[in-house]
């Protein structure tokens, strides 16, 4: 039974295929396709937990499933259902296209389930651009229709030229080594790291996920790109796309990275530029969303430093920080979906006054932004002290300190938006908001993940190790 | 001896005709402002791309390139410049800045680049033989690389979903 | 006979065409007809080497981005014609792409 290694990838592929079928049917039925969706979603989760301890080889050997992509599946169809819970009301999409919206978020899980998986460049590349086409659409889909389509038209340039860039690496790497699966690549590259046109070739070959993650070269469009698009499509680009480019990252250089100085010193230079520029942008944002995207780039900084020490412990703690940030983001699209509930772009002082709106909110966005800022006992602090320890393990002391330090600049500007929340004062009168019963849920719920994920990472961590130790 | 030329050297000045082309219509594509003359150069690099495949001897690559990047996009940009854009509006000067610290970045791209290409000693294939006709790679798309051949469609499906939800939107909701 | 440097150098300078292009080029339009030529330049690099490693792989890979190109540019002009239409601009500057 082959096929069952495959089960997650063929559930989203039907899944997909449904809402196909919803949308030539014409009759837009909100509540009807949102329970559809979300029980679609949720199925999806009960499927992959069900094949997480798959193990094998497909096509060829060239897609592997092993715990590290199960894992990351898992994760991914989680941020889905999360996301899928939130698009209750899409007032910040088209009514129009609210089928669309289901129907190309489906596809993108599935590319992304497809990229965690791949071990040959070509697939990578072709379910990279899948999932890159369906978020384009995405953006554009935004009602204020500009400020959609702006932003689409440059995530699109800036995405085209990404991969671009990483074809040229490949096209490098695959003229030195004349092959093009990463399986065989790992077993020659160890001997020709010295050759310059290995490490470039390497480096441009991630240049596409560089940009998934929004780090620094190409960091520029996720300002724009996050307040372009609706807040629902925004929250799927800041959790579920990037697990996936951190997901390619680690198996990428765990498999290709070798012990080379020069790709290390290059990873982090691009490490500590993203964090240095995402968090000195952050201060200066008015707008949430911006502000959310610059502290996006931030966080892709310090995945970076667990990628680029190159140990298990690097990668199990990228792996864990991928499920911090999954849970952390998340939250604070909640609070935000929530309160600009009309789909309109939310200044940080639209805050104001949340504490009284609505405590469980308040609540939720205060442990998320202790989190998101790395203050013990959230899952946050968690993560970045595995990231951290692993790389003072392999010497990495100055790296570290500049991270550390970029915490505390972080910190200011999540303060600002706690402050927001439950220091200032509205202007004008605010009623409080209305949570439906699941939601309350599900905030609560984050919460406790949160906080228990901190307190008691074992289990996490135990996962994310195993992955891990399936990479080397 | 000047009537005696061989086959060879013909298909060497075809060869530089053909980079000609391409080099020219490369420069023609990016440089100029007026968008006619970007799209009459991208159609003349593009043929000059497919014909350096057709020196490479790879016949059918080559005809996609003709079929698929000049006959199907290029004929697309040109649908879009008449479908759309208002030709009489000012094209915005361009920055004198901007443009050198491009031409800087990008020259330091080209010469990195080219340092790699001639340090690195590039090893050949120990026979130049194999098939490499359609058949063969008809073959390795259904059967080494079908996962990539079914991916591919879903991105067609998606991309032409995408196209007609857009396209659609502006007409319908700009007034 | 032509050389595999020849063909590699030639290639990363229609890359490098284009990337001039996309940087200096406020069109949106012809920033994407930049983009195109440096996938251009790409795929060049992997027929040539395809060749020179007597690899049927860089073929397929080819065959793919060519397939790709198509899918790209039904979306990015798609989207280009819907800023046209709407706004009667094409010009990066004018929609605050440039911005940081």
């Amino acid at each position: 039974m082959k096929w069952m290694l495959f089960s997650p990838e063929i559930f989203y592929l039907l899944a997909a295929l449904c809402f196909l079928l919803l949308s030539m049917t014409g009759r837009l039925h909100r509540r009807r396709d949102h329970h559809i969706a979300l029980a679609l979603a949720v199925a999806g989760v009960a499927v992959c937990v069900a094949s997480l301890q798959l193990e094998g080889s497909l096509f060829s050997e060239t897609y592997k499933i092993d715990l590290f992509s199960q894992v990351f599946k898992l994760l991914l169809s989680v941020g889905l259902a999360l996301v899928v819970g939130i698009c209750s009301e899409l007032r910040g999409i088209q009514e129009r296209y609210e089928h669309e919206v289901y129907l190309l978020l489906f596809p993108c899980t599935l590319a992304t389930m497809l990229l965690v998986s791949s071990i040959h460049w070509l697939g990578v590349y072709v379910s990279l651009e899948l999932s890159s086409y369906s978020l384009y659409i995405l953006v554009a889909l935004r009602k204020d229709w500009t400020q959609g389509i702006e932003a689409g038209l440059k995530y699109f340039l800036v995405g085209v030229f990404a991969s671009a860039m990483m074809l040229f690496g490949m096209v490098i790497l695959y003229g030195t080594t004349g092959t093009l699966d990463v399986k065989q690549l790992a077993q020659i590259l160890p001997g020709l790291m010295s050759h310059a046109a290995v490490v470039v070739g390497l480096l441009l070959a991630l240049s596409g996920f560089f940009f998934k993650l929004a780090v620094f070269p190409f960091h520029f469009w996720a300002a724009d790109v996050y307040q372009g698009a609706a807040h629902q499509i925004a929250a799927y680009i800041a959790t579920v796309s990037k697990v996936a480019a951190i997901a390619v990252l680690v198996r990428m250089v765990a498999m290709l990275g070798g012990s080379s100085d020069y790709f290390v010193h290059v990873l982090a230079v691009l490490s500590v530029v993203s964090m240095t520029v995402g968090n000195l942008a952050a201060i200066a944002q008015k707008d949430l969303k911006r502000l959310l995207a610059y502290s996006t780039v931030a966080h892709a900084g310090y995945v970076l430093i667990g990628i680029l020490s190159m140990n298990p412990g690097g990668y199990a703690g990228a792996i864990f920080y991928a499920m911090a940030i999954l849970v952390m983001k998340f939250t604070v699209f909640l609070v935000l979906v929530k309160v600009a509930w009309d789909g309109t772009n939310l200044e940080v002082d639209g805050l104001a006054g949340l504490h009284r709106r609505s405590p469980l909110l308040a609540m939720a966005l205060m442990v998320a932004l202790f989190s998101l800022a790395g203050l013990p006992p959230t899952v946050g602090f968690t993560g970045k002290f595995l990231i951290f320890t692993a790389a003072m393990e392999r010497g990495h002391f100055a790296l570290v300190l500049i991270a550390m330090i970029n915490v505390v600049i972080s910190l200011y500007y999540y303060l600002l938006m706690l402050r927001a929340a439950y220091l200032l004062e509205p202007q004008e009168q605010c009623s409080p908001l209305s949570l439906s019963a699941p939601i309350k849920l599900l905030a609560g719920a984050l919460v406790v993940v949160m906080v228990a994920a901190g307190i008691f990472p074992r289990y996490l961590m135990d996962l994310a190790r195993n992955a891990a130790q399936g990479l080397m | 001896m000047s009537f005696l030329i061989g086959t060879e050297a013909i298909a060497h000045v075809a060869f530089w005709i053909v980079v000609g082309l391409t080099f020219g219509g490369a420069v023609i594509a990016v440089f100029p402002r007026n968008i006619i003359y970007n799209v009459l150069g991208l159609v003349m690099a593009l043929s000059g791309v497919a014909g350096l495949y057709l020196y490479l001897g790879s016949f059918f690559i080559a005809l996609m390139q003709l079929l698929i990047y000049v006959g199907a996009i290029c004929i697309s940009i040109v649908f879009a410049i008449m479908l759309s854009r208002p030709l009489h509006l000012e094209v915005p000067k361009r920055s004198v800045p901007k443009v050198a610290m491009a031409a800087g970045a990008s020259a330091i791209f080209f010469a990195a680049v080219v340092g790699v290409i001639f340090k690195s000693n590039w090893v050949p294939a120990p026979e130049q033989s194999g098939d490499w006709s359609v058949v063969t790679i008809g073959h390795l798309l259904l059967t080494r690389y079908d996962l990539v051949f079914e991916v591919i469609s879903l991105v067609l499906l998606v991309a032409i979903i995408g196209a007609i939800v857009t396209a659609g939107y502006s007409r319908r909701f700009s007034s | 006979m032509v050389t595999l440097n020849s063909y590699l150098t030639l290639s990363a300078v229609l890359f490098s065409i284009g990337a001039v292009g996309v940087f200096t080029q406020r069109n949106a339009l012809i920033m994407y007809m930049c983009i195109e030529l440096m996938l251009n330049a790409v795929n060049l690099t992997f027929i040539a080497f395809s060749r020179y490693l007597n690899d049927l792989g860089g073929h397929v890979f080819v065959f793919m981005i060519m397939t790709v190109a198509a899918a790209e540019a039904a979306v990015g002009l798609a989207i280009i014609m819907a800023l046209f239409r709407n706004k009667e601009t094409v010009n990066v500057d004018e929609i605050n792409l440039s911005k940081g």
